[in-house]
C-alpha cells in the first residue's frame, strides 16, 4: 500500500476522538480543520 | 428510507449538524471529505456533545441520525466509510447499534460491507455504506480491504 494512503487511514482513526474532544471544547470548525487537516462538508 | 422516522429538528452550524433532545442533550453529526481516497467518499461520525437528563433513553436520536443519512444517500454516487475502534471500549456497542439502525432504515439497494481487524492495542470495526449501483463499488470495497490489511 502506498505510504500516503496508509497515512490517511491511520489519521482517520486518530482524528475521530480528537475532533469530538475539540467540538466539546467549543473549538471552531475552521480551527479543527487547520489543526487536523480535515475538511468538514455538509452534503445534505 | 422509512417514512416512520420521527427525527428531531436539526440545524447546520459551522459545517456540522446539531440537534438537541427534550432532555437537553446536544448531539453533533458531521461528514468529513475523503476524496483523497475515493471520489464522493466521506466519513461520518456523530456523538453527544453535552449531557441531558441522565437515564433518558431517546430513540429519536436514532431517527435524527438516520434522517441525515437518508438525505445523504439520495445521491447514489455517495458512499461512507465508518470506523469504530476500541479506544474507549465501546466499539462493539456502537457497531451493534449502527447495525440495528441500518437494518431498520436501509432501502433496497443500499449495502453495507463490514470488516473487522485487530491491532496490538485495539479491535477495529470498519464499514462502508454504498449503493449497489455505485459505479465505484469494487474500488470502494477494495479500499475497505486495504484499510483492514493496513492495521492488522
Amino acid at each position: 500500500m502506498k505510504q500516503d494512503k496508509k497515512d490517511i487511514f491511520t489519521k482517520l482513526m486518530e482524528d475521530k476522538k480528537a475532533i469530538i474532544d475539540s467540538i466539546r471544547n467549543g473549538v471552531s470548525t475552521e480551527a479543527i480543520e487547520k489543526e487536523r487537516n480535515v475538511k468538514f462538508v455538509t452534503p445534505v | 428510507m422509512s417514512s416512520s422516522l420521527h427525527p428531531y429538528r436539526y440545524w447546520i452550524e459551522d459545517d456540522k449538524y446539531l440537534f438537541r433532545t427534550p432532555s437537553g442533550a446536544l448531539y453533533v453529526a458531521y461528514f468529513l471529505d475523503l476524496s483523497s481516497l475515493a471520489e464522493n467518499l466521506f466519513t461520518f461520525n456523530f456523538d453527544r456533545v453535552s449531557m441531558g437528563d441522565k437515564g433518558v433513553v431517546d430513540t429519536q436520536v436514532c431517527d435524527t441520525v438516520c434522517t441525515i443519512l437518508a438525505s445523504f444517500f439520495k445521491e447514489h454516487i455517495n458512499s461512507i466509510l465508518i470506523v469504530c475502534d476500541s479506544a474507549d471500549g465501546r466499539e462493539k456497542a456502537r457497531m451493534r447499534l449502527f447495525n440495528a439502525w441500518f437494518d431498520r432504515i436501509a432501502p433496497e439497494g443500499l449495502i453495507k460491507v463490514d470488516r473487522t481487524g485487530r491491532t496490538s492495542s485495539y479491535e477495529l470495526f470498519v464499514s462502508i455504506l454504498l449503493w449497489q449501483d455505485n459505479p465505484a463499488k469494487e474500488q470502494l470495497k477494495a479500499l475497505l480491504e486495504d484499510y483492514c490489511n493496513m492495521v492488522t
